[in-house]
């Protein structure tokens, strides 16, 4: 299934190869406890084009969820610049950013699903919040697609970790994002729930053609991926961009 | 043998000491910040009900205080003939001040006149509440005399006694008793066989009663030259009065000595018996302060049990951690309960001391526009805030806490694995228990508590099955409303759970708010009513049938305000049922002063205002009194009461040697509050014409219609003129007093409803944070996110509103009925006023309280969860 706006995103990633996230110089300090300034970002430059999958790689500690924080708009970055589809960033409120964030995707190593909710309604929410006409039937498809037809009434306590992040992933892909960023996808998952995690994100992606961007320890995961990016002393280094679209 | 890290031997049961224990934890919770909440909302309790109780107390010494010196004492023994000297030996012995006092009708002569007048002697230490005040006058006081008075050509001022009393030989006189001697200062008066020199002048005196001995002139004379005046003798028609006054429970001590030693002849008057229109409004006030400050805890009560049930929820982690190192998490529940005990002392002691000082900064702010002095409060408010601290703590906060007693270890495994819900039987059987040994130890009234507490648990009930009404029609439109609506119900909803507290928290607030204030009115409203400003302030009587139309047309043409005159016959109550009246009355009754007195009867067509039938019918306009049947009476509730005497009873009446005899066809309740003249038996027109008889009229006289006063009497000498703005005065003073009680409480049930408000919004915060978070990540902007809480928390307080409405009219009518001796009607203004204001507060309160939800960036929250 694909939706229309994923069509001319596949056109237009044929022309040309368009930047979907560039930084500039991203800086971001936090003050400790004892008043002490922490640089987690020291000028972090970057670029991710339309349609790759991006690995960022890093020991515990090193800044990768605040960076994917910053790229999605989460959080404010303390100096330097990030364009979203050629749109500057530090310029916005969070009104704006929230904004921002409706072409963009989400998925947690902790699911972040509301405990509340049905699963259906767990994914219905984006696209209700997007405005969307036909949010049932749309939510309902793509939980099929996840495997998760017959749950649809559950409530999250009621599925497995596997199946929680199934959901999260079906919300994810919903609302059609440009960009979707996971952080550490698998990281509360058994290897082999975590693969078919991995194969069902890396599938999806590819159909919908979208912008992957993950933060993760694991390196059968970040193997998955178009490019690798490293992330310590608060710099981003590329390693050698391997072509495994093929695989995927 | 090795030993762990807890120095116990391996292998043996593992104990904790868990009082260290909880308190090493204390300092660490207080840190983390997690306890602010419930030590908040019990430092607030506390200090509400300190608050509340010190004032309250120092209004209620204040009016107390006030009262007594409508009294000249904070009790009075009332008696026809001398008491026992060791009585009031008694008295000073038990530390309090005694000081007698003795009154009686007497003929005072002077060199131009002579004039029947209320003689009292007092002895040294009068008044022992209140003050005495004299005249002044700028000319010396020697030359003040009448005509001076009316061209105005002196000033005159009133100063207080300063515990000055006449002198042996002297009298003091009032006014009226100058004016109708025509003499002066200086001038000698005679008073039984001893001749006194008038000194001074009284402009008021503090306990001026108004019974008839009181209604001629004053004179006031010094109580060891009561003997040489020969005016007391055996059987002679005098009134002693003993005054005591010191500490209120050596009276209360005192009070119960005396009582079971009391002669039926005597009569002890303490401040809420004394004067009915007094009584009655401290009554009534009091029984509201104690009405608005339970209300106060019951809100403060509710914010304590939420935050103490978020606290659990929060510390199940850390029990399911220590009970997987092996610490069983009965033995954390253990040391929970230890830190809320700890927490609670802490926080009662500070909640109280923080009232006390800001009732001392609050009080002394308002001294000036105090109408009297307040006395400091006493130590009751400290026992009861402290004490209120630790019960509530028990009561609403320990059953959350108890329930960590179960959380499993295996949490932390599974974080879904949520501790069992303490049963409901448990939480509200706590609570209400804690509830009602609050009201009754507050109010120690069996009544207000049964009311109260049945009141309280059927309103919950219903209101909590209402709610869940509401919810499911809630859920059932929800699917076709517009986007925001349609997620705002959907959250509602799904969030019952914690949505049902809340909406019934709110509920609470709205409903003792709205009845707090709704009492306020009606009982404000009732005492202007009671006594709006032209209120009668003079009565006439011995009006003689032959001057009444010409005293009516003196008052008509200086334009004053009047009552009809009514004629007043008086007789003897002789026979009940054909037997003597003496021996058809119970024993109790049989010193009953309506057998001992002339009774005052009156005929009318129409039943008096503010004279209700309370059974039997009234006879219509059109009666006839005929040849047939016996002549209907119209008996006063509380006689007929006393004297056991029902409808269908004959009574007898000797009317200056004539008999009649009538029926008793119907028993009224008369309103003795409202300085109207008011009659014990009324018969209808056309029996009582005939006998010899007076009139007698009540009338308001303004600051200048006073001026006539002097002229009525020179024109109408047999006519007595009471003056009762004194008594007025003072009895609008304490009222002035009471509505600024009524007030001060109103402003703090408020601020309890307040805090219970914000707790209730904070219960909900932690979820809201991390939904508000998720919804950002979503793609909802902040204004979207904002918009959707509006519909909720206005759908909150909408409902919220109903219930209140319907809990704040079924209380308000049980209360008014069996507490307050209101008249209870809806009030439809309440009914739009209350579900409106319902919404606009819980909206603009939910809307501060999460305004955190768009502020936090949603990667920081989401971290956090």
């Amino acid at each position: 299934m694909k939706a229309p706006a994923s069509e001319n995103r596949e056109k237009n990633a044929n022309t040309e190869i368009k930047s979907v996230i560039r930084t500039d110089k991203l800086i971001r300090t936090v003050t400790d406890a004892d008043g002490q300034e922490l640089h987690i970002l020291q000028g972090v430059n970057c670029q991710i084009y339309a349609g790759e999958s991006v690995a960022i790689l890093g020991s515990s500690g090193a800044g990768k969820s605040t960076l994917l924080g910053l790229l999605a708009g989460l959080d404010q970055a303390s100096g330097g610049e990030i364009w979203l589809n050629d749109q500057p960033m530090s310029q916005l409120d969070e009104e704006g950013r929230a904004q921002m964030r409706q072409q963009v995707g989400f998925v947690f190593q902790s699911f972040q699903l509301l405990e509340h909710l049905t699963a259906l309604e767990n994914v219905m929410l984006p696209l209700e919040l997007a405005g969307e006409k036909d949010y049932q039937a749309k939510a309902r498809q793509w939980l099929e697609r996840v495997g998760l037809g017959e749950r649809t009434k559950h409530y999250p306590r009621q599925l497995s970790g596997g199946e929680q992040q199934r959901v999260a992933i079906a919300r994810a892909f919903a609302g059609d994002p440009l960009v979707l960023f996971a952080d550490e996808p698998t990281g509360n998952l058994d290897s082999v729930t975590g693969q078919s995690i991995i194969d069902l994100l890396f599938t999806l992606n590819k159909e919908n053609n979208t912008t992957l961007i993950l933060v993760t320890h694991d390196a059968n995961l970040a193997q998955h991926c178009q490019r690798r990016l490293t992330l310590s002393d608060g710099l981003l280094h590329e390693e050698a961009a391997v072509a495994v679209a093929e695989e995927a | 043998m090795t030993q762990d890290r807890l120095g116990q031997e391996k292998g043996t049961k593992r104990k904790v000491a868990q009082w260290p224990m909880a308190f090493k934890l204390l300092a660490r919770e207080w840190r983390s910040g997690d306890l602010n909440l419930l030590f908040t909302a019990l430092v607030l309790a506390v200090m509400t009900v300190a608050l509340t109780g010190f004032i309250a107390d120092r209004l209620q010494r204040g009016m107390e205080q006030q009262a007594a010196q409508l009294m000249g004492g904070d009790l009075v023994l009332r008696s026809p003939r001398e008491i026992d000297d060791r009585w009031l030996q008694e008295a000073r012995d038990r530390g309090l001040e005694a000081v007698p006092s003795l009154e009686f009708a007497s003929m005072v002569a002077g060199d131009n006149g002579f004039q029947l007048s209320a003689v009292k002697a007092v002895g040294s230490g009068y008044p022992l509440k209140g003050g005495l005040e004299l005249e002044q006058s700028s000319i010396g006081e020697g030359r003040l005399q009448r005509q001076e008075i009316a061209t105005q050509d002196v000033e005159v001022r009133y100063v207080d006694s300063d515990g000055l009393l006449p002198a042996p030989g002297e009298v003091w006189v009032d006014r009226r008793l100058l004016t109708a001697l025509n003499a002066a200062i200086g001038g000698e008066v005679e008073i039984g066989r001893k001749l006194f020199t008038i000194t001074r002048i009284i402009h008021k005196e503090p306990d001026r009663s108004g019974g008839f001995m009181s209604l001629n002139p004053r004179s006031l004379i010094n109580f060891s030259d009561v003997d040489e005046t020969g005016v007391v003798q055996p059987g002679s028609r005098v009134r002693f009065r003993y005054m005591f006054a010191g500490d209120l429970a050596v009276i209360d001590q005192f009070k119960s000595w005396l009582e079971p030693q009391l002669k039926p002849s005597h009569r002890l008057l303490d401040i809420r018996e004394d004067r009915p229109s007094v009584g009655s409004a401290l009554d009534r006030a009091q029984r509201y302060l104690q009405l608005a400050s339970i209300g106060a805890v019951i809100l403060s009560g509710v914010a304590v049990a939420m935050a103490a049930g978020r606290f659990a929820r929060r510390r199940q982690d850390t029990v399911a951690v220590m009970a997987s190192f092996g610490f069983a998490a009965p033995v954390m529940g253990g040391i929970y309960l230890r830190l809320l005990l700890a927490l609670g002392v802490a926080a009662a002691l500070s909640g109280a001391l923080l009232g006390y000082l800001l009732q001392l900064a609050g009080t002394s702010l308002v001294a000036d526009m105090l109408p009297v002095y307040l006395p400091s409060a006493g130590w009751q408010p400290w026992g009861l805030s402290i004490g209120t601290g630790i019960l509530l703590l028990m009561g609403f906060a320990s059953a959350p806490l108890r329930q960590l007693r179960n959380v499993s270890p295996l949490r932390v495994f599974r974080r879904d694995l949520e501790m069992t819900s303490p049963s409901s039987f448990v939480v509200y059987g706590l609570a209400l228990a804690a509830l009602v040994v609050m009201i009754y130890w507050y109010s120690s009234d069996a009544r207000l508590t049964l009311w109260l507490t049945v009141g309280l648990v059927a309103v919950l009930a219903l209101s909590a099955l209402l709610t869940l009404g509401l919810f499911r029609v809630l859920k059932l439109i929800g699917p076709r409303l517009p986007m925001r609506p349609r997620l705002a119900v959907r959250s509602l909803y799904s969030h019952k759970q914690t949505a049902l507290p809340q909406v019934m928290a709110f509920g609470l607030v709205l409903m003792v708010v709205a009845l707090v204030a709704l009492i306020r009115n009606d009982l404000l409203a009732s005492w202007q009513q009671q006594l709006p400003q032209s209120a009668p302030n003079y009565f006439a009587i011995n009006i003689q049938p032959y001057e009444s139309e010409a005293f009516a047309q003196r008052l008509d043409q200086a334009q004053v305000e009047r009552s009809p005159l009514y004629p007043i016959v008086r007789g003897r109550l002789t026979e009940i049922n054909g037997q003597p009246a003496r021996d058809a009355v119970p024993e109790k009754a049989k010193e009953d002063n309506a057998l001992h007195r002339e009774l005052n009867l009156t005929w009318r067509s129409d039943l008096p205002d503010d004279n209700q039938v309370i059974a039997g019918r009234w006879w219509g306009e059109n009666y006839q009194t005929g040849s047939e049947g016996p002549i209907p009476l119209s008996l006063e509730s509380g006689m007929a009461e006393r004297l056991s005497l029902g409808m269908g009873d004959t009574l007898s009446f000797d009317l200056a040697g004539q008999i009649i005899t009538g029926e008793v066809t119907n028993i009224r309740q008369v309103n003795w509050d409202n300085f109207q003249p008011n009659f014990y038996v009324i018969t209808p027109p056309g029996v009582l014409e005939q006998m010899p008889q007076t009139l007698l009229a009540s009338f308001y006289l303004s600051e200048q219609q006073k001026r006539i006063v002097p002229d009525l009497v020179k024109s109408f000498p047999a006519v007595s003129l009471l003056d009762i703005s004194q008594i007025l005065e003072q009895v609008r003073q304490i009222l002035e007093q009471v509505t600024l009680a009524i007030e001060v409480m109103l402003g703090f049930t408020l601020l309890s409803g307040l805090v219970l408000l914000l707790a209730a919004v904070k219960n909900s915060l932690d979820e809201r944070l991390r939904e508000g978070a998720l919804y950002r990540t979503l793609g909802a902007s902040g204004s979207m996110i904002r918009s959707i809480q509006r519909y909720e928390f206005v759908l909150l307080g909408l409902v919220a509103g109903l219930l209140a409405l319907m809990a704040s009219e079924l209380t308000a009518f049980l209360l008014y009925r069996n507490l307050f001796d209101l008249d209870y009607s809806l009030s439809f203004t309440h009914w739009l006023v209350l579900p409106m204001s319902g919404a606009v507060i819980i909206t603009l309160a939910g809307l501060w309280g999460t305004r955190f939800v768009v502020k936090q960036p949603p990667l920081q929250v989401l971290r956090a969860g």
